[in-house]
C-alpha cells in the first residue's frame, strides 16, 4: 500500500487538489496505515502553522498616513543608507502612504496641512462627539488606547471604514478600507473581521466601556 | 475610486502576506510590497478589466522579487552568523511575529523556485493550476517544486523542535 501512495499524493490530498476517486484512495490508505497517517498529520499541521502565522499579515498595515511626496523623499533618503537602518514600522508606513492615497475619497478628506492626509472635518466631528453605537452616517464601534497611549476609534462611514487615532489634536487614519459607493447595510466597524484584526494589533488593554468613552470625550480625546 | 484603485486596495493585504512568504524579513517584505504597489500603479494601463487582477498582481510581485534575487544572494552571503539563527523579536514584537520570523527564515532556506511555489500554494492558498499560471510553468513542474519544498520545510521544522 505504501508504495502506491507517495508524499506528493498526500500533500495534494491535503491541498484539496485530488479528484474524488483519487482522494478516496488516499484517504483509505491513510486510514489504514499509521505511517501514512503520521505523514499526513505532519503536513496538515505544517500548513495550519503557516496559515496561522501568516494570516495576520493579510490585513492592511496599520500604518500612519503619509503623503506621497514624503514617501518619495524617504525612499530617496533610504537608497543612500544601509538598508537595515530603516525600521520595519517606517517601511510599513510607506506602504500606507500609497494605499491610503488611493483609498481616501476625492471629496473631503483634506486636512489644513497640505502635506498630510487627515480625515474630513465631518468625520473628525463624528469621532470627537459620537459614542459607540450611536446611529448616524458615521458609526463608531469601538474606542481604545493604542500602545503609544493615543485614543483610537474604529468607525464605518459611507465610503471609508477603518481605525483613526487622535494625535496633535487631529484624527489620523491608522487603518482604512475603501467602500465602493454608498453602502446600504452599515455594519459596525468593529465587527468586521479585518478592522477587528487591526484593532487587535493596535490596542493596549481593553476597549472602553461607556463611562470611559464619555470621560475621554469630555477631555477631547487628549 | 476607480475600479483599478478598488482592486489594488483590496489585493494589498494578500500581497503583503505573499511578500512575507518570499522575503527574508519584514523590512524586505515591506520594500517589496511598496515596489509592487508602485509598479502596479505605473502599469495600470496594462491591466484589462475583467481579467484576473489577483493573478496579475502576484505575477508583478514575483517578477520584482526575481529581479532582486542576485542582490539578495549577495546580501545573504555576507550576513553575520548570528543573524541566521532564531532571533527574538524586537521591542514590542508579539509572539506571533516571533513565530512568523521563524517560519520566514525556514522559507528563506528553500531554493527560490521552491519558495515561490510554497508561498503561492501553502500560504496564499492558490490551486495548483492557478499557481502554475502565475509562475508560467507546467503543472507538473509546480507540483514537484512544491513537494520538494514542503518536504524540506517539514524536515527543518521537525529537526528544530
Amino acid at each position: 500500500m505504501i508504495n502506491t501512495i507517495d508524499e506528493a499524493s498526500i500533500i495534494a490530498w491535503i491541498d484539496g487538489e485530488l479528484a474524488s476517486a483519487e482522494a478516496d484512495r488516499v484517504a483509505r490508505a491513510v486510514a489504514g496505515d499509521p505511517a501514512l497517517a503520521e505523514l499526513a498529520e505532519a503536513h496538515r499541521d505544517m500548513r495550519a502553522r503557516f496559515d496561522a502565522a501568516f494570516a495576520t499579515l493579510a490585513m492592511p498595515a496599520a500604518a500612519e498616513v503619509v503623503s506621497l511626496a514624503d514617501v518619495r523623499a524617504q525612499r530617496a533618503e533610504r537608497a543612500r543608507r544601509p538598508r537595515r537602518w530603516i525600521p520595519a514600522a517606517l517601511a510599513a508606513s510607506l506602504v500606507g502612504g500609497v494605499l491610503l492615497g488611493q483609498l481616501v475619497p476625492r471629496s473631503g478628506g483634506i486636512s489644513d496641512n497640505a502635506d498630510a492626509l487627515a480625515l474630513s472635518p465631518a468625520l473628525g466631528r463624528a469621532l470627537d462627539q459620537q459614542l459607540s453605537g450611536d446611529g448616524a452616517t458615521v458609526r463608531v464601534a469601538l474606542s481604545f488606547r493604542d500602545r503609544a497611549g493615543r485614543y483610537c476609534r474604529s468607525f464605518t462611514a459611507s465610503r471609508l471604514s477603518g481605525v483613526a487615532c487622535k494625535d496633535d489634536g487631529l484624527w489620523h487614519l491608522r487603518y482604512g478600507e475603501g467602500a465602493a459607493g454608498a453602502r446600504t447595510d452599515y455594519r459596525m466597524a468593529g465587527s468586521e473581521p479585518v478592522a477587528m484584526a487591526a484593532v487587535t494589533a493596535m490596542i493596549a488593554g481593553e476597549p472602553f466601556d461607556r463611562d470611559q468613552e464619555q470621560a475621554a470625550r469630555a477631555r477631547g480625546w487628549r | 475610486m476607480t475600479a483599478f484603485e478598488h482592486e489594488l486596495a483590496s489585493v494589498m493585504p494578500r500581497l503583503r502576506r505573499f511578500a512575507h512568504g518570499l522575503s527574508r524579513d519584514a523590512t524586505d517584505a515591506d520594500d517589496l510590497l511598496q515596489a509592487t504597489a508602485e509598479r502596479m500603479l505605473r502599469a495600470r494601463a496594462q491591466w484589462e478589466p475583467g481579467t484576473n487582477f489577483v493573478a496579475w498582481s502576484y505575477r508583478i510581485m514575483r517578477n520584482l522579487w526575481v529581479d532582486t534575487a542576485r542582490a539578495r544572494q549577495r546580501h545573504t552571503s555576507v550576513l553575520a552568523p548570528e543573524e541566521e539563527g532564531l532571533a527574538i523579536g524586537m521591542s514590542g514584537a508579539a509572539e506571533a511575529s516571533v513565530e512568523l520570523g521563524y517560519l520566514m527564515r525556514a522559507m528563506e532556506r528553500l531554493p527560490d523556485e521552491q519558495r515561490e511555489a510554497v508561498a503561492l500554494v501553502m500560504i496564499e492558498g492558490l490551486g495548483y493550476a492557478e499557481a502554475a499560471g502565475v509562475l508560467d510553468i507546467p503543472a507538473g513542474t509546480l507540483t514537484s517544486r512544491l513537494v520538494r519544498g514542503r518536504q524540506a520545510l517539514r524536515a527543518m521544522l521537525e529537526n528544530a523542535s
